[in-house]
């Protein structure tokens, strides 16, 4: 009796592990097909949702040098990019290799079944607190990655892949971030009242969050990119 | 009688003043029309609704046969004017002055012409200096330029001999006769200064709180046998003692200190000169006075502020 | 009544007082566009500190020929309008204080002619104003200070529109304020008819505009609902709304398009309604005003 007790709290503690393990070897398994590439140059179109602005679509060229380098340009005008874009790149989640992998339930993303993997960062000192990602096992692509920060709140990124998925570059990839309210300092400039602004604001229930969609055209991949760019 | 100018009943009230009480006069073709009165009489009230400056209460004016009200356009294109002193833009020049008005007037505004009338007032030389560089006479003259400019019939002067100087008031006086003996223009001409009106108008009217007292030719309205005479002379108690124990006491008017007054009939003043001298009275000046200033200041007695004669 | 016209434009343009506002617009807008070269940057951060958390603001970039000319525009609200009811505010004062009112008004023009054409006069003077005035805020500008996006910032919002989205903007802006300045110059030219000297109407006049301007940005309710939407000064500022694009309903700004057309154009008629009644009124006061000066 005491023999089949033992045997089975450690058949579950060996699979217990072996789970953590399976979820820790899948993250590296996304982890490396994401590090090959080392570096890109992309043309998309970026949309931005943030409460407190209204801009039109940009062309934007974005730039990625690994680890964690990330720009958004946009080379015939201006664009106004949300702070924190820089983690943008899914590489920059998972520089740091010093986390734990907890898996959690799968769900499903549209028609796709995802594993969940929460990632747990062992330095305790680090700025992420929690990274939660859907992976697709079968094409080894994050379809959404959650983190939570400790000065930023919490945001998202969601990815649909297409032609690039080998390189596990997405075709759109979705920001969601926090945002703090704006408001212009009093008294700089008198606003055109047409009479219609009040009755929308009682009716809007004001958000913090922003969001960012940037839909990729194609990709450069490893071609080298100048440090000069990110400055 | 319908003339150049035919003023009926016309009435002005301003708030709590009347200040032109159902006038009516006429103005003939080529008459030198004198405006007589006090200051504040109406005499500039009236002249400005005759150029539509002011709009009547009451009455009609009819100028040229037509009526002013319904045909003020093709009326005013035959009238020129001067009220008062004359205003120009003092930042343009004689002739940008001179330019404006005749463009105004729709007139000729050729450079050639222009210049002509420039010559005519003697300012050719100062067409192109600025406005406010003129003289008070100067500026006068280019203001009687700017009321010829588009060559009116009817000339209407309001005081136009405000603020100049003798040699002004004599140019002004020589224009006036120029307008009317030569260029057969009809003028009227309010002033305050009798003596030149007398010497110029051949017609006029005297008004006093805005009403007419008295209207017609001037030498109509100035009865000779009421000529004020001064003498002047050498030893005047002796003068004023001869007077006084002759036939020409009852014409005595008051002896004064360095004259004497009487009032006789015009024709009498040789007599009394030629009596003076036989009774041994040395006369210095034997003068018939201002007839007109004494006309107008008997018609308009009671308004009197000074004695007529100073002491 | 072109003749007359030409003669009006010839005593506004020879008159060097009329100078003094070309020179004073060409100074108040070099001195902005000095201090935006040396340091535009300080006051951006400022104008746009309230989003400096969330976005990276690409200062260098945005401040360009199309933004700083809309800031000179907003910095002059009150002063151009002055320099308007100078004029205005002078064109019947000014002659009944120089004694030319009366040797006009006896020629053989019609009081309702002359004042149409001394009204078109002011008008013509206020549009070359405002085109001086869109030379050197909108040409200069873009000279000194390049061309780019424009960002806009709102009470609430912040707009972003495209480079090629902003001049088509811009003349409608300057047509508007046109009929903007115009109602000020209206606003003299009818109290002008009241005075024998231009400081009383010239002064009046900036004291309403002063004094409805202020009441026009209260936020104040009792105001708001009765008093605000009847002050023309409410409507001065929809040059404004040339600049606001209509959204998507997710954040984004559609090119080419005006976020409240009709509220423009309502303001429009409000404005030209005003112009319409103070010059009505100014015509109708006038012809039976009696000349005493």
């Amino acid at each position: 009796m005491k023999g089949i007790v033992i045997s089975t709290l450690f058949l579950m503690l060996v699979s217990k592990v072996s789970v953590a393990q399976e979820a820790m070897d899948l993250v590296l398994k996304v982890k490396t097909k994401i590090e090959q590439v080392k570096d890109y140059e992309a043309t998309g179109i970026m949309k931005t949702n943030v409460p407190f602005l209204k801009v039109p679509m940009a062309d934007v060229t974005i730039y990625f040098k690994n680890p964690d380098k990330l720009k958004i340009k946009n080379e015939k005008g201006i664009s106004l990019v949300p702070k924190g874009a820089a983690s943008m790149s899914l590489s920059n989640l998972m520089a740091n290799r010093k986390f734990t992998a907890i898996p959690a339930e799968n769900e499903k993303i549209g028609n796709i079944t995802v594993k969940v993997i929460k990632l747990l960062p062992l330095d305790d000192n680090s700025e992420i607190v929690l990274s939660t990602l859907y992976i697709d096992e079968a094409r080894l692509l994050i379809l959404k990655a959650r983190t939570t920060t400790r000065e930023n709140g919490t945001y998202e990124l969601a990815m649909q892949y297409g032609k690039y998925a080998s390189y596990a570059l997405p075709d759109k990839a979705v920001f969601t971030f926090n945002t703090k309210e704006y408001k212009l300092p009093k008294g700089v400039t008198f606003d055109y009242d047409d009479g219609s602004k009040k009755s929308k604001n009682k009716d809007e229930v004001k958000t913090n969050k922003g969001m960012l969609e940037i839909s990729y055209n194609n990709y450069i991949i490893n071609k080298g990119v100048p440090d000069s760019v990110f400055k | 009688m319908t003339g150049i100018i035919n003023v009926s009943s016309l009435t002005k009230q301003f708030k709590d003043v009347k200040a032109v009480d159902s006038l009516s006069f006429t103005v003939n073709q080529s008459d030198v029309y004198g405006f007589l009165g006090q200051n504040g009489a109406g005499k500039s009230t009236t002249i400005r609704m005759l150029l539509t400056l002011i709009e009547p209460s009451g009455g009609e004016i009819e100028i040229f046969g037509l009526n002013l009200r319904s045909h003020r356009k093709e009326i005013l294109r035959q009238v020129g004017a001067i009220i008062e002193r004359p205003d120009l833009y003092k930042y343009l020049s004689g002739y940008e002055n001179l330019q404006l008005f005749a463009k105004m007037n729709g007139v000729d505004s050729s450079r050639k012409k222009l210049m002509e009338q420039l010559e005519l007032v003697g300012l050719a030389d100062r067409a192109n200096s600025k406005a406010k560089t003129y003289s008070q006479g100067m500026k006068q003259r280019l203001g009687i330029a700017i009321a010829l400019v588009h060559d009116p019939q009817l000339v209407i002067l309001d005081e136009p001999t405000n603020g100049l100087d003798p040699q002004g008031i004599a140019d002004m006086r020589n224009l006036i006769l120029h307008l009317s003996r030569h260029l057969k223009k009809t003028v009227v001409v309010s002033s305050h200064l009798l003596s030149e009106i007398e010497q110029v108008a051949t017609r006029m009217l005297i008004i006093d709180k805005g009403k007419k007292i008295v209207e017609g030719a001037v030498e109509e309205l100035i009865d000779p046998a009421k000529t004020l005479v001064s003498l002047e002379a050498t030893d005047l108690s002796f003068a004023v003692d001869y007077i006084q124990n002759s036939k020409w006491n009852a014409f005595l008017i008051k002896p004064v200190f360095d004259n004497i007054l009487l009032q006789i009939h015009r024709e009498q003043i040789p007599e009394l000169n030629h009596d003076l001298v036989y009774a041994g009275v040395g006369v210095l000046s034997l003068q018939a006075k201002n007839s007109l200033e004494n006309y107008f200041l008997q018609i308009t007695a009671g308004k009197q502020y000074v004695g007529n004669f100073t002491d | 009544m072109l003749a007359i016209l030409r003669i009006e434009l010839l005593k506004i343009f020879r008159r060097p007082r009329t100078y003094i506002s070309f020179a004073a617009i060409a100074a108040m807008v070099g001195i902005v566009q000095l201090a935006l070269k040396v340091d535009g940057i300080s006051y951006l951060e400022f104008l746009m500190g309230g989003m400096k958390d969330s976005i990276e603001i690409p200062y260098q970039v945005v401040l360009n020929g199309y933004l700083v000319c809309f800031i000179i525009l907003n910095l002059l609200l009150i002063h151009v309008p002055l320099l308007v009811a100078l004029v205005a505010g002078d064109s019947i004062a000014g002659e009944a204080n120089m004694g030319t009112l009366r040797l006009l008004l006896t020629r053989p023009v019609s009081r309702t002619q002359f004042m149409l054409t001394k009204f078109a006069a002011c008008v013509i003077y206020t549009v070359m104003l405002l085109i001086w005035m869109a030379l050197l805020s909108l040409l200069v500008s873009i000279l000194l200070f390049g061309t780019n996006d424009m960002i806009i910032t709102r009470n609430d919002v912040v707009e972003q529109i495209q480079r090629s989205d902003i001049l088509w903007r811009y003349i409608a802006a300057f047509a508007y304020a046109a009929v903007a300045l115009t109602t000020v110059a209206a606003l003299a030219f009818l109290l002008s008819i009241f005075a024998d000297n231009s400081i009383g109407p010239i002064v009046s006049t900036i004291s309403i505009v002063i004094v409805f301007t202020i009441l026009s940005e209260m936020q104040i309710p009792i105001y708001d609902d009765t008093v605000k939407p009847w002050l023309f000064t409410s409507h001065m500022l929809a040059w404004k709304g040339f600049f606001y694009s209509k959204s998507n309903g997710e954040g984004e700004a559609i090119k080419g398009t005006i976020e409240n057309l009709p509220a423009i154009m309502r303001s429009l008629g409000v404005l030209i309604g005003y112009i319409v009644l103070f010059v009505g009124s100014a015509i109708l006061i006038f012809r039976k005003k009696d000349i005493l000066s």
